[in-house]
């Protein structure tokens, strides 16, 4: 087999690879790219070498590692220059003060213990011809490392980027970020040179070049931004000289004698942070580097990473030593830092944390350490191991120090509510306990219009409601631009001017009160959503129907998950085209819970619609007899004042006749909504694998409302019957 | 805090000056006290054949050093000619070869572990080919090549040399030389 066609089968292997694991690390709620660099080790002699050597060397044979090398330099630049590009100044802004103190505090503990840490493991783990210098220089960096890009989306994931530990992190990391890669540079010169006397004439030309850079060659980048602002485009010779911008700034640094990564970097940093033109660089180059090279790049590491190394129980110890010098370095710094710039001791130990994310920026450092010979493969595999622990226990330890919906809860103005919906703050305080309240989860508001309308059909009364519309911004990828902060900041401002803006058009003004819109960024949308759900009390979630990729239920993909997860009432929506308003309701009864809670919407509709009328199929059998009404529900019918009753009719349906599912199916063309309980009795049950049948939804002449009930507790009515007088018992049943 | 007021520029004084100065306390004590081993990383080709080899079966040893944990590989191939002009050496060892250096200035190698034997190998009557693995014993020197009078550049054309004895199995020990690849070396390097 030829070696391109060899290294082309690497590539396929090492992209789906990473992408599954990705999504496994995901699933886990950790970063993706925790998934892709486990990917790479995976491949590698860790794992696959292990398993299957005669394998893993038809398939990564020696002669097709210098072009996965290349690859992944390739890779490595622009994804450097993509790191700059994403550098905004608007991080520093975030409490400066307390962020440059904590950063650089933070570097210099476990830099300092780094370099102890060396005096240890030089004699162990290192070779003549490394200076003692170099490798103290060059462990003491990799110890201080932050990896900024990872610890922005963990931030962005969980909705931190307005709340005050959240910008304060990021400015911190930014910070950190600067001067790792500054500390880094000079370890590189004094590697290359075996002495830092050597490597003065390398910082001298490195620091001549960043003037260069930040002068001449900003005030150039400047004028092309403004190019771009004239003609609102990108062209393709224009992001060619970027391009070619970024290999020339590449080279030149790696001839000063630093390495190529900075020059790549520094173009990016200094590129002016005009919001299109970074926004149309970043995304026209983000796609192939970070789905195609990145994780070429991961597999190149991975297949450097030799775990089977560590093959005696002093070597664990040595590599034990080595994740505690880098934890505990980089939180006692930070925690010391925060504490001493006036921090609670709970934002401190928060902030600690969030600093010991390493990720792929400390896996960058290592590879060029490597390639140095300035580490062993043996020093390696423990720094990748320590990379790796540090990025995966970020989440969990923060949400143990503090849990992320407390420090939603402490913005950067010092308003007590969600970051994401400001405008909300006064409205929720009005909104009282006791309100009756509906999330109503949001994929495109312009056509789930209806969804919206029958939302506020049923909150309508005139006892307190709120209506949540909840749009989730979801798929922000780990790296991708529009996953830094302040471009989620940005979708999630259109989308909520987009939300307003349909809930504006579709309601009347004397409803708009009612609306509360959420915007948030997520992954996980089902369980994002039955969060939201339980945190702003919701009585019930209204969703409407979402064909699954891969199966046309119209109960299966996310809305199968929210309805087995929600911790709360459920219904689902399924439209039918052409219906204008809701007058006529049809609710299919046989007695179970999910009945029950399709017969109390309906009522709460009637209740607050004068002219809307509703009509109960009672499902009747010879055998049994009439299908028994649940107490509360007959207690609640007990209670409607003529006025509703008079427009709520109960036919039998009797089961001997035929199908009863037929029957609904029939009866449901004479009405504009059928409301129907996700019992088997209505062909919708819960399937051995979670999976709902969606026949009735599919064959109904109406629109058709699934209800789901969680908690029998859960009152749809309560407020409202507080206010209706009771009727006389036993009129109508 | 303002990060000019004589109070801030202390503490940023003493702390950079306190680490400047811890780093080069620590750096100044390791470059003089600190011994480290040398680098014997490479690959190394027998000179002569192994005893119960065949005449044309040549050895690489493989050494991947990280400080002075040592980690090896032994290959077996055919040598076409006395000069060893080797037909193919699988370059993706599995490091097999466990070792220790017991001084970090020493260039004495001892190496231990289990291989497969080739089918041309038959080292004893008890040692059919393409059994079981069997037990290897590596003990050694790696000379490097004169350095007095020689520039750096010539020293890095000279192969290291590595001369020691070798045990297969229950067989007793037998001597051997092998030399430096270079050409690994330098692919390693431009790596």
């Amino acid at each position: 087999m030829s070696t391109i066609v060899l290294v082309l089968l690497e590539v396929l292997l090492v992209i789906g690879l990473s992408r599954l694991v990705g999504l496994v690390f995901r699933w886990l709620r950790q970063p993706l790219v925790i998934g892709e660099i486990v990917a790479g080790i995976l491949l590698g002699p860790s794992f696959f070498g292990l398993i299957a050597p005669d394998l893993a060397n038809v398939l990564f044979p020696p002669e097709t590692v210098p072009f996965l090398n290349v690859l992944s330099q390739v890779g490595l630049i622009f994804f450097m220059f993509l790191i700059g590009l994403e550098l905004n100044p608007k991080y520093l802004q975030g409490q400066l003060e307390i962020a440059v103190l904590t950063s650089h505090v933070s570097i210099v503990v476990p830099f300092s213990l780094g370099s102890l840490l060396a005096l240890l493991l030089y004699p162990l783990v290192s070779s003549g011809d490394v200076s003692f210098t170099a490798f103290a220089l060059f462990l003491g960096s990799a110890m201080s490392i932050t990896a900024f890009p990872v610890l922005a989306r963990i931030i962005t994931e969980n909705n931190l980027q307005n709340s005050r530990l959240g910008t304060l992190a990021l400015t911190c990391a930014a910070v950190d970020d600067v001067t790792a890669w500054c500390l880094l540079a000079g370890a590189i010169a004094v590697t290359r040179t075996n002495s830092v006397l050597g490597a003065i004439p390398t910082f001298v030309e490195a620091i001549v070049y960043i003037a260069i850079m930040v002068t001449w060659g900003r005030s150039f980048l400047q004028r092309l931004a403004k190019s771009y602002d004239r003609t609102g485009r990108l062209t393709q010779m224009t992001l060619a000289l970027v391009y070619m911008a970024v290999v020339a700034s590449a080279l030149i640094t790696e001839l000063i004698g630093i390495h190529l990564i900075f020059g790549a970097f520094l173009l990016g940093a200094v590129m002016p942070k005009n919001a299109g033109l970074t926004r149309e660089i970043a995304e026209k180059t983000e796609d192939f580097v970070l789905i195609f090279l990145l994780p070429v790049f991961f597999a190149y590491s991975g297949l450097r990473t030799e775990i089977g190394l560590l093959d005696r129980p002093i070597l664990w110890g040595l590599c034990l030593a080595v994740l505690a010098v880098a934890i505990s370095g980089k939180y006692v710094g930070t925690y010391v830092a925060g504490r001493v710039c006036g921090l609670p001791h709970r934002d401190a130990s928060a902030l600690g944390w969030l600093m010991n994310t390493r990720g792929l920026t400390e896996l960058i450092v290592l590879n060029i350490g490597l390639s140095l010979g300035v580490i062993s493969p043996l020093l390696f595999t423990m720094l990748v191991i320590m990379a790796l622990v540090t990025t995966f226990m970020t989440s969990p330890l923060l949400e143990w120090t503090y849990s992320k919906q407390l420090i939603r809860q402490d913005t950067v103005d010092g308003t007590l509510s969600e970051p994401v919906e400001p405008i909300l703050a006064t409205e929720e305080a009005n909104t009282p306990e006791t309100a009756y309240r509906i999330l109503v989860p949001v994929a495109n508001p312009d056509t789930q219009q209806g969804l919206l309308q029958l939302a506020v059909t049923i909150a309508r009364s005139q006892q307190p409601t709120a209506v949540y519309p909840l749009s989730l911004i979801q798929g922000l990828e780990d790296y991708f631009y529009e996953s830094t902060p302040v471009e989620a900041d940005r979708l999630i401002a259109e989308r909520l001017a987009q939300l307003e803006m349909t809930t504006q058009t579709l309601i009347l003004p004397e409803f708009q009160s009612l609306m509360r819109p959420i915007v948030r960024v997520a992954n996980d949308v089902a369980r994002e959503t039955t969060q939201i759900a339980l945190l702003n009390q919701a009585n019930l979630i209204l969703m409407g129907w979402h064909r699954p990729a891969f199966s046309s239920n119209r109960l299966g993909g996310r809305v199968g998950q929210i309805l087995s997860m929600a911790q709360t009432d459920v219904a689902v929506f399924v439209e039918r085209p052409g219906t204008l308003s809701i007058q006529t309701l049809l609710v299919p009864y046989a007695g179970s819970v999910h009945d029950d809670l399709a017969l109390e919407l309906a009522l709460r509709i009637l209740i607050n619609h004068e002219t809307v009328s509703l009509t109960v199929l009672q499902v009747v059998s010879r055998r049994t007899g009439m299908s028994e009404l649940s107490d509360e529900s007959r207690q609640i019918i007990a209670q409607m004042p003529p006025g509703v009753n008079e427009r709520m009719m109960l036919n039998p349906l009797e089961l001997a006749d035929s199908d009863p599912v037929t029957q609904v199916i029939e009866a449901s063309k004479q009405v504009d909504l059928a409301i129907v309980g996700a019992s088997r009795a209505w062909g919708i049950e819960r399937q051995t694998l979670g999976q709902y049948t969606d026949t009735l939804a599919l064959e109904c002449h109406s629109s058709v409302l699934i209800t789901h009930r969680y908690s029998p507790v859960n009152s749809h009515l309560g407020n409202l019957m507080t206010v209706l007088k009771p009727n006389q018992p036993g009129t109508h049943l | 805090m303002n990060h000019f007021s004589p109070k801030s520029l202390l503490f940023y004084g003493t702390m950079i000056g306190g680490v400047v100065i811890l780093f080069r306390g620590v750096t100044g004590y390791g470059e003089q006290n600190l011994k480290v081993p040398p680098n014997l990383s490479g690959q190394y080709i027998s000179e002569t054949p192994l005893p119960g080899c065949g005449e044309n079966t040549r050895f690489a040893l493989s050494i991947q050093q990280s400080g002075i944990y040592l980690y090896g590989a032994l290959q077996f191939m055919e040598a076409s000619s006395e000069t060893a002009a080797i037909a193919s050496v699988p370059e993706q060892p599995d490091l097999t070869l466990r070792g220790t250096l017991e001084h970090p200035s020493a260039s004495n190698i001892a190496l231990v572990g289990t291989i497969k034997l080739p089918a041309t190998c038959q080292p004893g009557a008890n040692h059919p080919a393409n059994s079981h693995p069997v037990l290897v014993k590596i003990q050694g020197t790696v000379l490097k090549p004169e350095t007095a009078n020689k520039t750096e550049k010539l020293k890095e054309k000279l192969p290291a040399k590595f001369t020691g004895k070798i045990a297969l199995g229950s067989v007793n020990p037998s001597e051997f030389t092998a030399s430096q690849d270079l050409s690994k070396v330098k692919q390693e390097s431009s790596h």
